[in-house]
C-alpha cells in the first residue's frame, strides 16, 4: 500500500475516533441534562404544591399574608427566581389568588426586577438588592419576557415604563409591552396607543404591525372611542384605515362576538361613520365602515341597503352581513335582492342573514326561491333553509297542509335533484308524516316530481 | 485477468472519489444545519415564553381556518383524527373530511359517530376533481362537513377539499395523524405575526406508535416497543429538527410535510392545486409554489415552526417501511426532475442555489452513492484490492459521522423540546441514534436506492402502506 494511502486511512480513522469520542461527550451531556432536570423539577414540583396549598389556606383566611411572604422569601434564591416567578404567574390563571399574587409579587422585588428588566438595566438599584438574584443582561428576550410579566401580572403602575418600551430598538419587546399595555388596560394609556397607532399606519415602515395594535386595542373599553375620532379625520387614507379596523374589532371585543352587534358608538362617531366612511372612496375603508355600521342600529340599515349595491364585492358582502347583524325588518328587500349577487359569496351571506331573521325570513326566502328563476341563487336558497333546520318545518307544513307554496318548494327542489334532505326526513319521521309529505308531492302536475315520490314511497 | 484488475481499480479509484465528495459535502452541510437548528430552537424556545401561540385576548386575531383530512378506507383512524382536530384550541376552525370513494366503513363510522346527516350543499369546483357526490352535516354541529366522491387520488381529494373550504388558509391532516390542542395555533402562529402573506408554514411532525391516545388526544407519550419504529422516531428527529429546521431558518425550505401544514388557500388555488403526477404531492406543491411566487413577481414566504405536533403513525414493519421509503424516494426524484430548471438558477435565491442542489444531490442521488459505496467495498475486499482498508476506513468515519448527527439530534430534542419523560426512553433514543447507522441505515439505503431505480424506468404507482393495526392482520391472513 503506498504511504500516502496509509496516511489518509490514519486521517481517516483518528477523525473517526474524535467524532466518537464527541458523540460520546453529547450522550452524556444528554443524560446528565436529563438527571439534573429531574433533581430540579422534583425540588420545583413540591414547591409548585406547596404555594398553591398556602395561597388558598390565604384565600380561606386559615393563615395571614405575612406566613406567605416568609415562606416565598426562603424559595427566592439564585437557582429558583425564575422558577417562583413562573409559578406564580401559573397560579395568576386562578382569579381567587391573583390580588396576593400581585402583593407577593411586589414585596419579593419581582416587580421592580421586570421593570429594571424592561429598561434593560444591568443591575437592580440599591434598595432592591435585597433580591437575590444575579444582574440580568440586558438582552432582548430578558426585556421582552419581564414586559410580559407585567402586562401579565396587570401591574398598573408600569404603564408609562411600557408606553417608553414601544420605543424599544427590538420588535419582539415592543410587541411584548404592547400586548402588556392591552392586559393592563390603563384608560390612560390610550391616547398615546392610539398616537403610536397612528404613526405606525402612516410609516412606511412600521415599527410594530398593526395587527398588535389591534389586539391591544380590543382589550380596552369601547367607552375610549372617541379618540379614534382624528384618526377617522385623517387626510392619510391608511391612517382611516387602520383606525376603523381597531375600532371595529374593540366593538367586536365588547360584544364577545365575532363582529359588533351593540350599539356602542357616540352620537358623534355615529354621524362620522354614518356620513362620511360609509362614503369613502377607498373600498377596504367602505367595507370597514360597514362592519362598523352593524353598531350604529336602525338609522344605519338605509345606509347598508345603499351599500349592497356596491362596485366592489367584498363590500356588498361586509353590507350584507352587517344588514343579516342589525335584525331589522328593513333590511330585507336589500337582502333579497342580493340572493341574485353575482359573487356567490354575497349570495351566500344573504341567504345565511335572510335565514337567521327566523321564521319570517325562511318564509321570505320560501317567496324569493318561487320568484327567482336564477338556479345559482335557488340553490344558495335550498343550502341556507337545510343548514338553518327551517326544511324541517316545511316539510312537515306540507305533509299537513297540501297544496300551498311550500310544496311549490319542495317539488322545485326535487326537479333540482336536491333530495338528499327530503329523503333523510323521510326516513326519520314516522310512516304518517312521510306518508302524507309523498302524497302531497305524488300531486304535483310534474311527472319527474311524481316518480320520485312513489319510488321514494316503494 | 490483470487488465481487468486495472479497469476494476481505476473504476473503484473513480467510486471513492464520488463517496468522498458526498461524504464531505453531505455531511458539511448537515452539520451545518445542525448548528442553525440549534441555534434557532434555543431561540424560538425563548420567544415562545414571551410570545403565545394565541393571543386570547384578540377575537379574530387569527384568520379561519380549514382543517381537510382526505380519507380513502382510514376506517380504524379516521374518527380519532377528526376528533382530535375538532377539539383543536383555534377559535375559527372548520374540519372537512373528503372521503375518496372508500370501500371500506371509512363514511359509516364518521357518520355514527358524529351523527352526520346528508344534505344538498353547494360545491364550486375551481380545481378540477373528480365529481364529489355527497354532502354530510351535523347541523347542530356544523364545524364538520364530510364530502364524499369518487376516488381520485389523495391529490384529488385534497383539491376538492380546497374548493370546498371558504377559509383564506387551509391546513392539510392525514387521516391516521393526530393534532396536539396548540397545534393549529403554533402552526399560525406566522400567519398571525408576519405582515406579509405566508404561503405555507409547516411544523414538526413526531411519531405516535406506542404513546397511548385516547379520543384523539395523545395522553402518554412512549417510545414504541419495536426497534424498526424506535429507529424511525430517531430519523423523525435528525429530519425535523436538524434539517426542515436549518434549511426553514435559512428560507430555504424545499419539503413541508403534508401530514400537517398550513397553506394559504388563494395562492394554491392560482398556483393550480395538488397535483396528482408525483407521488410527492405535498413537495410537488411546494416547489411549484416557489416557481409560481418567482413567475408572478411574488415572495414565496414558507415557514418551518419549531414546537408544532402532529402525531402520526409509521410503519411497523420492514414490509411497509420498505413501500414507504421506495414511495418517498421516487416522489423526491420525480418532483426534482420536473422542477430541474431551479437548479443552481440564482432566481430562486437561497432554494435554487442552496436547497435545490442539496436535496438532488444529497437527498436525490444520496441513496445510489451510497449504494455504490457499500459495493465498491464489497467488490474491493473480493478482489483483494490495496484499497480495502482505505474505503473501509471511510465507511467507519461515514457511519460514526452518521450516529455524532443522529446523537445530537436526541441531544436537540432534550434540550428543547424533551417531548419524551420516562428516562428510559432517552436512553432507548440515544441507543437507537448511535445504532440506526449500523444494519437500519443500509437497509433503508437499499429501498431508497429501489425507488431511485423505480424512477429511472418511469415507474410511478402509489404503493399503499397499511397501518400498524392493518399491517398485522395483513400479515395474519
Amino acid at each position: 500500500m503506498p504511504p500516502f494511502d496509509e496516511r489518509l486511512i490514519h486521517a481517516a480513522l483518528a477523525l473517526a475516533l474524535a467524532v466518537f469520542a464527541v458523540s460520546l461527550l453529547l450522550i452524556g451531556a444528554a443524560i446528565g441534562r436529563r438527571i439534573k432536570r429531574e433533581r430540579n423539577f422534583k425540588i420545583v414540583d413540591s414547591f409548585r404544591q406547596q404555594s398553591r396549598t398556602r395561597l388558598a389556606s390565604l384565600a380561606a383566611g386559615e393563615t395571614g399574608y405575612a406566613e406567605l411572604l416568609d415562606y416565598f422569601q426562603t424559595m427566592v434564591s439564585p437557582p429558583y427566581v425564575r422558577d417562583v416567578e413562573r409559578i406564580l404567574l401559573e397560579l395568576l390563571s386562578e382569579p381567587r389568588y391573583a390580588p396576593a399574587i400581585q402583593q407577593l409579587a411586589e414585596d419579593l422585588g419581582m416587580v421592580a426586577l421586570w421593570q429594571h428588566g424592561v429598561q434593560g438595566t444591568a443591575s437592580l438599584p440599591a434598595r432592591d438588592k435585597s433580591l437575590k438574584v444575579p444582574p440580568q443582561r440586558p438582552r432582548s428576550h430578558i426585556r421582552a419576557w419581564n414586559a410580559q410579566n407585567l402586562g401579565r401580572l396587570a401591574h398598573r403602575p408600569s404603564w408609562e415604563l411600557l408606553l417608553s418600551a414601544l420605543n424599544d430598538p427590538h420588535r419582539d419587546v415592543r410587541e411584548a409591552a404592547l400586548r402588556s399595555l392591552g392586559a393592563i388596560e390603563e384608560p390612560k394609556s390610550f391616547p398615546f396607543l392610539v398616537e403610536h397607532l397612528r404613526q405606525c399606519a402612516a410609516s412606511a415602515v412600521p415599527s410594530l404591525p398593526e395587527r398588535a395594535f389591534m389586539s391591544a386595542l380590543a382589550c380596552f373599553p369601547p367607552q375610549l372611542a372617541n379618540h379614534f375620532y382624528p384618526l377617522l379625520e385623517d387626510a392619510d387614507v391608511r391612517v382611516r384605515l387602520a383606525a376603523a379596523r381597531a375600532l371595529r374589532e374593540m366593538l367586536a371585543r365588547a360584544s364577545g362576538r365575532a363582529q359588533a352587534e351593540t350599539s356602542q358608538l357616540s352620537p358623534k362617531l355615529c354621524r362620522l361613520v354614518l356620513t362620511r366612511l360609509a362614503n369613502e372612496p377607498n373600498p377596504d375603508l367602505r367595507a370597514a365602515a360597514a362592519d362598523l355600521l352593524a353598531s350604529v342600529g336602525s338609522e344605519a340599515v338605509a345606509v347598508l341597503a345603499r351599500m349592497t349595491e356596491d362596485n366592489e364585492w367584498f363590500v356588498r358582502l361586509h353590507a350584507v352581513r352587517a344588514l343579516g347583524r342589525c335584525h331589522e325588518e328593513a333590511a330585507v328587500p336589500a337582502l333579497s335582492a342580493r340572493l341574485t349577487d353575482a359573487q356567490w359569496r354575497v349570495r351566500e351571506a344573504a341567504a345565511r342573514a335572510l335565514a337567521s331573521l327566523g321564521p319570517k325570513g325562511a318564509e321570505l326566502l320560501e317567496q324569493n326561491f318561487l320568484s327567482v328563476r336564477d338556479e345559482y341563487a335557488r340553490e344558495q336558497i335550498i343550502e341556507a333553509l337545510e343548514t338553518s333546520g327551517w326544511l324541517d318545518e316545511m316539510a312537515a307544513r306540507c305533509a299537513a297542509v297540501n297544496g300551498n307554496a311550500t310544496s311549490a318548494v319542495l317539488c322545485a327542489m326535487v326537479k333540482m335533484g336536491k333530495t338528499d334532505y327530503l329523503e333523510l326526513w323521510l326516513h326519520r319521521e314516522g310512516i304518517t308524516k312521510a306518508g302524507a309529505l309523498l302524497s302531497a308531492l305524488a300531486a304535483s302536475a310534474d311527472p319527474e316530481v311524481q316518480r320520485w315520490a312513489r319510488r321514494m314511497a316503494v | 485477468m490483470v487488465l481487468l484488475r486495472d479497469v476494476l481499480e481505476h473504476a473503484l479509484n473513480l467510486c471513492n472519489a464520488v463517496t468522498v465528495v458526498y461524504f464531505f459535502l453531505g455531511n458539511g452541510i448537515y452539520t451545518l444545519l445542525m448548528a442553525i437548528s440549534l441555534a434557532s430552537a434555543v431561540a424560538y424556545n425563548r420567544r415562545i415564553a414571551y410570545q403565545p401561540a394565541r393571543d386570547r385576548r384578540s377575537p379574530g386575531a387569527e384568520p379561519p381556518l380549514t382543517v381537510l383530512i382526505p380519507a380513502f378506507n382510514e376506517e380504524a383512524s379516521i374518527v380519532e383524527t377528526v376528533h382530535s382536530a375538532l377539539r383543536a384550541n383555534y377559535p375559527d376552525l372548520s374540519v372537512v373530511v373528503v372521503d375518496d370513494g372508500s370501500s371500506d366503513r371509512t363514511l359509516e363510522r364518521l357518520s355514527a359517530e358524529f351523527k352526520l346527516s346528508r344534505l344538498d350543499l353547494i360545491y364550486r369546483p375551481v380545481l378540477p376533481t373528480q365529481p364529489v357526490e355527497t354532502f354530510y352535516v351535523n347541523p347542530d354541529s356544523p364545524r364538520l362537513v364530510v364530502l364524499g366522491k369518487r376516488h381520485g387520488g389523495k391529490s384529488d381529494a385534497l383539491n376538492a377539499g380546497i374548493n370546498f373550504a371558504r377559509s383564506p388558509y387551509f391546513c392539510t391532516l392525514d387521516a391516521d395523524s393526530l393534532l396536539e390542542p396548540d397545534a393549529l395555533a403554533r402552526l399560525m402562529r406566522p400567519v398571525v405575526y408576519s405582515a406579509g402573506v405566508i404561503v405555507a408554514s409547516g411544523g414538526i411532525i413526531r411519531i405516535r406508535n406506542g404513546c397511548r391516545t385516547r379520543r384523539g388526544q395523545v395522553e402518554h407519550v412512549r417510545l414504541p416497543q419495536s426497534w424498526t419504529e424506535r429507529f424511525q422516531v430517531v430519523e423523525y428527529l435528525r429530519s425535523f429538527l436538524f434539517g426542515r429546521a436549518g434549511w426553514g431558518m435559512m428560507e430555504g425550505t424545499l419539503i413541508v410535510s403534508g401530514a400537517m401544514a398550513v397553506f394559504h388557500r388563494e395562492t394554491v388555488v392560482a398556483a393550480g392545486g395538488f397535483d396528482g403526477h408525483t407521488v410527492a404531492e405535498d413537495m410537488e406543491l411546494i416547489v411549484r409554489l416557489h416557481r409560481w411566487s418567482r413567475q408572478n413577481g411574488r415572495a414565496a414566504k414558507m415557514r418551518f415552526t419549531l414546537d408544532t405536533v402532529c402525531w402520526t403513525e409509521c410503519p411497523n414493519s420492514l414490509a411497509m417501511l420498505a413501500r414507504q421509503r421506495r414511495r418517498w424516494q421516487l416522489g423526491l426524484c420525480q418532483v426534482l426532475w420536473l422542477n430541474s430548471a431551479m437548479l443552481f438558477n440564482p432566481r430562486y435565491g437561497v432554494v435554487g442555489m442552496l436547497s435545490f442542489p442539496f436535496h438532488a444531490s444529497v437527498e436525490g442521488l444520496g441513496a445510489a452513492v451510497e449504494m455504490i459505496g457499500y459495493f465498491a467495498v464489497l467488490l474491493a475486499f473480493a478482489f483483494h484490492l490495496a484499497l480495502s482498508s482505505f474505503y473501509l476506513s471511510l465507511v467507519i468515519l461515514s457511519l460514526v459521522y452518521a450516529s455524532f448527527l443522529s446523537v445530537g439530534a436526541v441531544l436537540l430534542e432534550e434540550i428543547t423540546y424533551r417531548r419524551y419523560p420516562a428516562k428510559r426512553d432517552l436512553y432507548v433514543l440515544l441507543a437507537g441514534a448511535a445504532l440506526e447507522n449500523f444494519g437500519y441505515r443500509q437497509l433503508v439505503v437499499y429501498w431508497r436506492f429501489q425507488g431511485f431505480l423505480r424512477f429511472l424506468i418511469g415507474r410511478s404507482e402509489w404503493e399503499p402502506v397499511a397501518r400498524a393495526a392493518e399491517a398485522g392482520a395483513e400479515a395474519k391472513t
